[in-house]
């Protein structure tokens, strides 16, 4: 299967895209930004790239049923999308008492792995694509019942779905919270790595964050040839949503993404 | 209420008076919550502190984006204020942002706090669902400066356009 090296598609780089510059072998779209958008303008996007639909609001960690008109629009967007793969956090982004909007961490115990591959499977099921499910960067590490690489090797064997890696979130919780980014790499099993995802990460005061907000540093690059020498990797989004530069920023970025995916 | 970590986590970091219950007495917070105590001895106070300021300053982020202007006007005051506003409320659904700068923009108009109209009207046209809109606003950015203009919002297709009319007499 051919490789691809692409970016996310964002408003401010609508331009850039429609002119679908060679450096742009795919493109990633985040479904709430097209829940109320004209199918037209998906399809017209596929008929140009390679897809891939990315949620923001599933809350695939939340106990409980999921949210039906949530899972409604996103499966509208990847009907009209016709997406390779689809994808979504591990994480939580509402209770059922608020939508706190963003992304926040689960906890590895027995009860959200079962909840997590149910959620997964039901999302799978109703968008009839496979899933991808996203590491995310958090400031809070929460007590299980398992570490983290053997949670998601366990979720990935029986949702059977795939796992999107955030090499930018594995660095920021490995600065976080004092560990080896390649050592906890290792212990994924390799034919679940199917997609990074990567963008340049932001140093607040003593920590980091995941501001999609700078270029990647070479630490980044370091670690993404880490996992794609180690793994049969398809495709490699550039993720920016602040500051964004001069679109031949962007495309250097994603020729050296392109580089090291080949090499 | 909750019974698990998930929810009594939501409960944690949308709510900053209970975390500090949470640092002054973790057996009441785990009776509120109906979760053992030994769960949230197992969370590190600064680190929840750090993850729900987290989520304030990007929704802070996000409504700088739909009223810069604003922000602006606000200047050193806008963090304060907007934390006050988003510990009494937290917009749902994927339009959250847009309903955040609305209700934000209502916040500072009930306190009399410096805003930009034409910026809180759109906001408003956008976090609904009404085809049409027509409002008026003294500080329109019209040709290089703030004018007083009625302004009209269309939505078509997902799409919010909007034609300011500059109204000398006002």
């Amino acid at each position: 299967m051919r490789k691809l090296v692409g970016i996310g598609y964002r408003r401010e780089l609508a331009g850039w895209i429609a002119s679908r510059p060679a450096e742009i072998g795919c493109l990633e779209i985040t479904a709430e930004h097209f829940f109320d958008a004209d199918a037209g303008r998906l399809r017209a996007l596929r008929r140009d790239f390679p897809l891939y639909v990315h949620g923001l609001g599933l809350s695939l960690g939340t106990p409980g049923p999921l949210d039906a008109g949530a899972l409604d629009a996103y499966a509208r967007v990847v009907e009209a999308a016709d997406p390779l793969h689809i994808s979504e956090h591990l994480a939580f982004t509402r209770t059922r008492d608020v939508d706190l909007g963003h992304l926040n961490p689960v906890s590895c115990t027995r009860a959200n792995l079962a909840l997590l591959v149910d959620h997964a499977r039901q999302v799978m099921d109703r968008c009839g694509k496979p899933l991808l499910l996203e590491n995310i960067a958090t400031a809070l590490r929460l007590k299980g019942e398992m570490d983290e690489p053997d949670f998601l090797n366990l979720l990935c064997d029986r949702a059977g779905c795939g796992l999107l890696l955030d090499v930018t979130n594995l660095w920021i919780n490995s600065r976080t919270f004092g560990f080896d980014p390649v050592q906890w790499l290792g212990r994924i099993e390799t034919r679940h790595l199917v997609q990074l995802h990567i963008v340049g990460y932001t140093r607040c005061g003593d920590r980091w964050i995941d501001a999609h907000a700078e270029p990647i540093q070479r630490d980044l690059y370091d670690l993404a040839g880490e996992a794609l020498a180690r793994a049969p990797i398809r495709s490699v989004i550039l993720e920016r949503d602040e500051n964004i530069p001069d679109p031949r920023d962007l495309a250097a970025e994603l020729g050296e993404l392109e580089a090291i995916h080949a090499g | 209420m909750p019974a698990d970590l998930t929810t009594a986590l939501g409960a944690l970091l949308s709510d900053r008076t209970l975390r500090e219950t949470l640092r002054r007495d973790p057996r009441e917070v785990a009776r509120r919550l109906q979760i053992p105590e030994a769960d949230l001895h197992a969370l590190d106070s600064e680190a929840l502190e750090i993850q729900a300021e987290s989520l304030i300053d990007k929704r802070r982020h996000e409504v700088s984006k739909q009223l810069p202007r604003t922000m602006a006007l606000l200047g050193d005051l806008a963090p304060g204020l907007f934390r006050e506003h988003a510990g009494i409320f937290w917009p749902e659904g994927h339009r959250r942002h847009v309903l955040d700068a609305a209700r934000f923009g209502a916040f500072l108009m009930e306190r009399g706090s410096p805003l930009c109209r034409s910026e809180w009207n759109r906001a408003r046209f956008v976090a609904g669902s009404s085809p049409l809109g027509v409002r008026y606003a003294p500080d329109v950015w019209i040709g290089g400066r703030s004018r007083r203009a009625v302004e009209v919002f269309l939505r078509h297709r997902g799409t919010v356009r909007s034609r300011a009319l500059y109204c000398f007499g006002l």
